[in-house]
């Protein structure tokens, strides 16, 4: 954990620097720069990390992991202490940091609120579901650039990768969409 | 085989990352300050360059019901545009995006959240897969010579250590979904 909480580095007057286990020279993420670094070298087979602006995702992918952060309202908050707890606006959430997709399933159903902490203000009343997977072709959209940081080259090369694979794979792509910036809200919202 | 090509959502992200950052900070980090005072410590260099960046002061109880309204209204035109889906013939099942501009980077680096921090505002689900058998390749993803880095607190910064070598770590996927 860095020092604040609010940094995707792990940094603290309290435990120094946790390093990239594939690279010393480079960060291991954060704030859960620790969970990352532990699942990563099979110290530990799972965390519950929290997540208000990457937490989670950040040290997962800089780990080479799977993670989920799920919505903030799907996860209680009973316990969790923070600076600035008060910051209601924008909402922790709690999730796993592991190996597989199928360890983010079992513990996205552990974290996941209701019903058994029904009685906390705030928290959605949606139980986990077990969905069949769809006999449809799936819709992605593709969004590799935000207009403020270009990604790296394999970054890019990597979103592109997984875009022709999903193609490839029978599903279905998504073509660059103009018309909807110039277009006003109410029509959007019929 | 269909070629697919980026997406646009509907709003700035450097406007949304102000919201955002904002909206962390309503009260000016002041609790954060407090801490670090009474223990005598520094903030560390990449805090105090966000807080910086993003101009980061104590609001008005005011100016905080203004940055929630926007908040609200980026996750009115998500929803909106998610429903709609341009392109698709039914509303996404997910979007692709990165999780991070770099695969990591160097320590005390002033690093651009935004990617991540995007789903905390809009508060949609977001997960992280490792993308099995890709390897970073110093021939495949050569630095972009012809790019010329924006004007903001983060690009310029990402793209210059772009030539820090990474070779051969795992590259991991963000998918909000």
């Amino acid at each position: 954990m860095p020092q604040t909480g609010m940094a995707v580095e792990t940094t603290s007057n309290l435990w120094g620097t946790t390093k990239n286990p594939y690279n010393a020279q480079l960060v291991s993420g954060g704030s859960s720069g620790g969970d990352g670094v532990l699942v990563a070298m099979k110290g530990c087979p799972v965390t519950s990390s929290s997540d208000i602006g990457g937490s989670i995702r950040v040290p997962a992918a800089f780990n080479g992991l799977y993670s989920i952060r799920p919505s903030g309202d799907r996860i209680s908050k009973t316990g969790i202490m923070s600076t600035l707890g008060g910051q209601i606006s924008i909402k922790v959430s709690c999730g796993p940091v592991c190996h597989s997709l199928a360890d983010v399933k079992l513990l996205a159903n552990i974290v996941n609120a209701w019903p058994q902490m029904q009685f906390e203000p705030g928290v959605f009343p949606m139980p986990w579901r077990e969905l069949d997977p769809p006999t449809r072709k799936l819709s992605f959209g593709l969004f590799e650039f935000d207009g403020v940081c270009m990604p790296h080259p394999p970054i890019l090369r990597g979103l592109r990768e997984t875009a022709a694979r999903l193609t490839a794979a029978g599903h279905e792509g998504v073509n660059e969409f103009h018309q909807f910036l110039n277009r006003p809200m109410s029509s959007l919202l019929r | 085989m269909k070629i697919v090509v980026p997406i646009k959502l509907p709003f700035d992200c450097w406007k949304v990352a102000l919201t955002t950052w904002g909206l962390y900070f309503q009260t000016g980090a002041v609790e954060l300050k407090e801490r670090l005072a009474a223990g005598g410590e520094q903030m560390l260099p990449s805090l105090a360059y966000h807080l910086q960046a993003f101009d980061i002061k104590p609001l008005s109880a005011s100016d905080a019901f203004a940055l929630n309204r926007e908040m609200l209204d980026y996750k009115t035109r998500m929803s909106a545009y998610w429903n709609l889906s341009p392109g698709s013939s039914r509303p996404f099942d997910g979007v692709i995006t990165p999780v991070h501009p770099s695969a990591s980077y160097p320590h005390n680096f002033p690093c651009w959240w935004g990617y991540t921090s995007l789903w905390n505002i809009l508060d949609y689900p977001s997960l992280t897969l490792p993308l099995k058998g890709f390897k970073i390749s110093p021939e495949l993803d050569a630095k972009d010579l012809n790019y010329h880095p924006l004007d903001n607190p983060f690009d310029k910064a990402t793209y210059e250590m772009c030539t820090f070598r990474h070779n051969g770590e795992t590259l991991i996927l963000d998918i909000g979904c």
